[in-house]
């Protein structure tokens, strides 16, 4: 009786966890569709049979700020796309939290930092946050020509808000891009992403 | 641009003031923060502590170690006077901070980090030293600000520690420090991707209505997950802690972290699969020979529990004190082969009354003397001398029987058909008490666990497990009596089987032998001279019985050698008795009979603590004279020059507990890791874990749990 009360609040519990986001490394990347920053819609599987990237990001978080500062996202964004990756920023902080932007002031903030990737996406409603179960800023997802999230998590090895350190840090996610690019396993294709909470 | 001349004037501020400020608290952000000293003197060779002390604005927090599901820990880097060496930071117990359906673990409005500081012991008195931390920090409350800050505190050399004005922020910080082991029975298993504890009551400390899991490390738990707890039983509840992503492709085989209640924390670390914590003690690790198997142990349950009493009873027939024993029971029932099956029945069952009522009676008398609050525990009889001897002049009594010297019974009760057969009967039961009697002190690694249970389970399962365990030690005479026929695939009677008899009279005198050794721990050389000569006594006894006591003397010569007999039996056994009791209360003990101990030094509480308290590792060996395995495990094991070269490379002190005589703080020590016999075998690393090795030792294993435990 105690055990079969036991594997029911697990089975509850692991469906639980399902609704609430947190996608399996190697199982396909749930689909969205979402507005830009120009009022254009992208529906991911739109992009199938192309590599894509999923920044979560917030210009206000100092761990996004770190990268943004210097050039440094920007360049590996359009090293990224410069092969022919399709990389979508998500923005998913909700209306009046720190973050929230309209899409002509995110269109803006774009212009301005001279942002390299493909779309900036507008999650207000932090649906498509919830579903990847993403919970900072930045909070990076690689998903593969099949469809499938080959990569979630940190976007480098060195957890900190400090510019100098990108240098010194692995880049999980050009490492995965250029393993599953070369047909090598990906290691680590899941770790603990860093950085602030998503303001949902 | 206005941002950054802010920024610009802050850092002015800061180090303007850092270079002034002794524990002046500077304001960054939402934050306060400030160095402070417990003490205002240093004194050489101790340790002090330094502190972070944070103080926030309402809703802003920073991190604990593993921030949980977003944010940084906070992190110091110190810039010491020449020799001094800081530990790492002791964090209170954290609180979870929730964000738009994020959990993250940290602590808001004040915190105090503490930092241990090893002061070396060479220092000039009165001299002011600078103590500088930088500290890196992220404190958020919707959003998220970096902070850091230099910050410096001057101390001087002294001789006497005096507590500082800010010394009771440290008092409250270790008031939060979380406890050094929660007061349950713990074991953990990994399900369907959630890490679950089974915890249970296992002292007065009743179970919380609430307990959370906060994992030391990050990518080990999901921290943003729901936590489930909820009772299995009265005294039984599970906590259902769901893995993080990170963690669902690898193997989770051990866990370390927080248990926390409404108002209390618990340290907690462990194996997955295993039991830890329960009362005071200190986190027990397992090593691997016997962790798959105790941890099964824990999971079976009750059923499970019989069935390995059982096949323990049953591995107890090949022990070497049950087997001459056993091998009597073999003879006598080829003896009766020839009987009825009826016959062979009632022996059968009469034995296995005998064996189960002998094992219950125990299990009533540890139970009964577990009410009382005395410390028991398995092999208990061997400690007490007067049971030694007496035990000793039984067994030789049955190897001069053997042997021939005398024939019990046939004289004495002539040729009435019906009392032979009821006389056979109780031989049997009586044979049974005595295959318990000497089987239990022998209980072996495999029924250690079970009876560790037995012990600590409540009186009706206690009494269960050892009527099975008597079950087991008796089912193979039960069998060959169920079933006769199995019996005619024993060899036929004849001429060997005398032989056989008197061979099997070796086996009772070696035992015989044992047990003098036994003695000699217990009471020296004035024990083993006076059991030797109640031996010699019970042997004249025995050859007066079987001279003169026999049909074809007259009746009258019968009575008289009977007579003298008996009185010669009962002074040799009270003799034998008294004159090891003696010689062990005289206090010559061991000393003059064992060896120079080789770098081993007496077991104590206060020896182990004070070790670990200096840093150093303590081995210690709970042993008893009258173990066999413990001596095996001693010569090929723990004294060999492999194991004592490793023990002295690594500086582990070397301590054995000697169980030979009772001594209640070692009863209480091998409770408290869930045993009631000795071996055991513990490691004690310097903080705090201690790891208990398998009963069977190699010097690879112990070579394994040195590394593993202190590197």
């Amino acid at each position: 009786m105690n055990y079969l009360k036991h594997t029911l609040l697990i089975a509850i519990l692991s469906f639980a966890t399902a609704l609430c986001g947190a996608v399996e490394t190697g199982s396909p990347a749930p689909e969205f569709t979402l507005s830009d920053s120009t009022g254009v819609e992208h529906t991911l599987s739109d992009f199938k049979g192309k590599y894509v990237v999923l920044e979560w990001t917030n210009h206000q978080c100092p761990f996004v700020k770190k990268f943004y500062n210097n050039g440094d996202m920007q360049s590996f964004q359009k090293e990224m796309t410069g092969k022919g990756v399709i990389w979508l920023q998500i923005l998913s902080s909700a209306e009046g939290k720190q973050g929230y932007l309209t899409a002509s002031e995110a269109e803006e903030i774009r212009k301005k930092q001279a942002v390299g990737s493909t779309a900036l996406l507008l999650d207000a409603e932090g649906v498509v946050g919830h579903r990847y179960g993403a919970r900072t800023t930045p909070h990076m997802f690689l998903i593969n020509p099949e469809g499938l999230l080959i990569y979630q998590g940190a976007i480098d090895s060195i957890k900190s808000t400090d510019p100098a350190d990108i240098a010194d840090a692995t880049n999980y996610v050009k490492s995965a891009y250029e393993n599953a690019v070369s047909g090598n396993p990906i290691n680590p294709a899941t770790t603990v992403p860093y950085g602030c909470s998503v303001k949902y | 641009m206005k941002t950054l001349l802010k920024t610009f004037l802050f850092f002015c501020t800061l180090s303007v003031s850092a270079g002034l400020a002794v524990a002046n608290p500077q304001t960054a952000g939402p934050a306060r923060v400030g160095l402070i000293s417990e003490t205002t003197q240093i004194v050489p060779g101790q340790t002090f502590y330094l502190a972070l002390n944070f103080e926030m604005e309402p809703h802003w927090h920073i991190y604990w170690k593993n921030p949980g599901a977003s944010g940084l820990p906070v992190e110091i880097k110190w810039e010491l006077p020449e020799g001094f060496v800081a530990g790492s930071i002791q964090w209170p117990a954290p609180e979870q901070i929730e964000l738009g359906g994020l959990i993250n673990y940290g602590y808001e409005d004040a915190v105090t980090l503490m930092v241990p500081i090893q002061a070396p012991e060479a220092l000039t008195p009165n001299r002011n030293l600078f103590f500088k931390a930088e500290a890196f920090w992220l404190i958020c409350k919707e959003v998220c600000l970096p902070g850091d800050a230099n910050l410096t505190l001057e101390l001087t050399v002294g001789d006497e520690s005096i507590r500082s004005r800010e010394a009771s922020l440290f008092d409250d910080a270790r008031a939060h420090f979380p406890g050094a082991n929660p007061p349950w029975r713990i074991s953990t298993v990994v399900e369907n991707k959630a890490l679950v504890f089974s915890i249970e009551q296992a002292g007065e400390q009743s179970l919380p209505d609430e307990l959370y899991f906060y994992a030391e490390e990050e990518g080990v738990v999901d921290p943003s997950a729901e936590q489930v707890f909820s009772f299995t039983g009265d005294k039984s509840a599970d906590l259902i802690v769901p893995l993080a992503l990170e963690q669902l492709n690898q193997s989770l085989e051990s866990f370390a972290g927080i248990l926390q209640s409404a108002n209390e924390s618990w340290q907690v670390e462990g194996t997955v699969g295993l039991e830890t914590g329960g009362s005071s003690a200190p986190l027990i690790v397992t090593m691997d020979a016997s962790k798959g198997f105790e941890g099964f142990l824990l999971r079976v349950g009750l059923s499970g529990w019989l069935l390995l009493a059982f096949i323990g009873g049953l591995i107890l027939n090949l022990m070497p004190c049950v087997l001459p024993v056993l091998s009597l029971k073999v003879f006598s029932l080829l003896k009766h082969s020839g009987q009825s099956r009826s016959q062979a029945l009632l022996h059968g069952t009469a034995y296995t009354i005998g064996v189960v009522a002998s094992f219950l009676i125990l299990a009533g008398v540890l139970i009964g003397l577990r009410s009382l609050g005395q410390q028991i525990g398995w092999g208990f009889q061997l400690q007490s001398p007067a049971f030694v001897a007496i035990l000793t002049v039984l067994i030789f009594l049955f190897a001069l029987n053997l042997m021939g010297v005398f024939e019990m019974g046939m004289g004495l009760v002539g040729s009435d058909a019906s009392v032979s057969k009821r006389r056979d009967t109780l031989g049997s039961l009586g044979m049974g008490v005595l295959a318990a009697v000497v089987g239990a002190p022998c209980i072996g690694p495999f029924l250690a666990p079970v009876s560790g249970i037995a012990l600590q389970a409540d009186a009706m399962i206690c009494l269960l497990i050892f009527g099975f365990m008597g079950l087991g030690l008796a089912s193979p005479f039960l069998l060959l009596s169920v079933f006769p026929k199995l019996a005619a695939y024993l060899p036929k009677p004849g001429a060997w089987m005398e032989s056989l008899k008197q061979f099997m009279g070796f086996l009772l005198m070696a035992t015989a032998v044992f047990l003098t050794y036994v003695a000699g721990t217990l009471g020296g050389t004035d024990a083993i001279v006076g059991l030797l000569s109640g031996l010699l006594i019970a042997a004249v006894a025995a050859w007066i019985y079987g001279r003169w006591s026999v049909p074809v003397k007259s009746r009258r010569t019968q009575r008289i050698a009977q007579a003298i007999s008996l009185i010669l039996l009962l002074s040799a056994l009270y003799y034998a008795a008294s004159e090891v009791k003696h010689a062990h209360q005289q206090g010559t003990t061991s000393a003059s009979l064992t060896k120079d101990d080789d770098g081993w030094a007496p077991w104590s509480i206060e020896s182990v603590e004070t070790a670990l308290a200096s840093g150093q590792p303590v081995f210690v060996d709970f042993t008893a004279s009258w173990c066999l395995i413990c001596q095996v495990n001693k010569k090929v094991a723990l004294r060999t020059e492999a194991t004592k070269s490793l023990f002295e490379e690594y500086g582990i002190l070397r301590l054995k507990a000697d169980w030979t005589s009772y001594d209640s703080d070692i009863t209480k020590e091998l409770e408290r890791f869930g045993r009631s016999g000795v071996p055991l075998y513990v490691l004690y690393a310097p903080e705090g874990k201690a790891t208990v090795l398998p009963q069977n030792l190699t010097n690879g294993k112990i070579r394994e749990a040195v590394e593993n435990t202190l590197n």
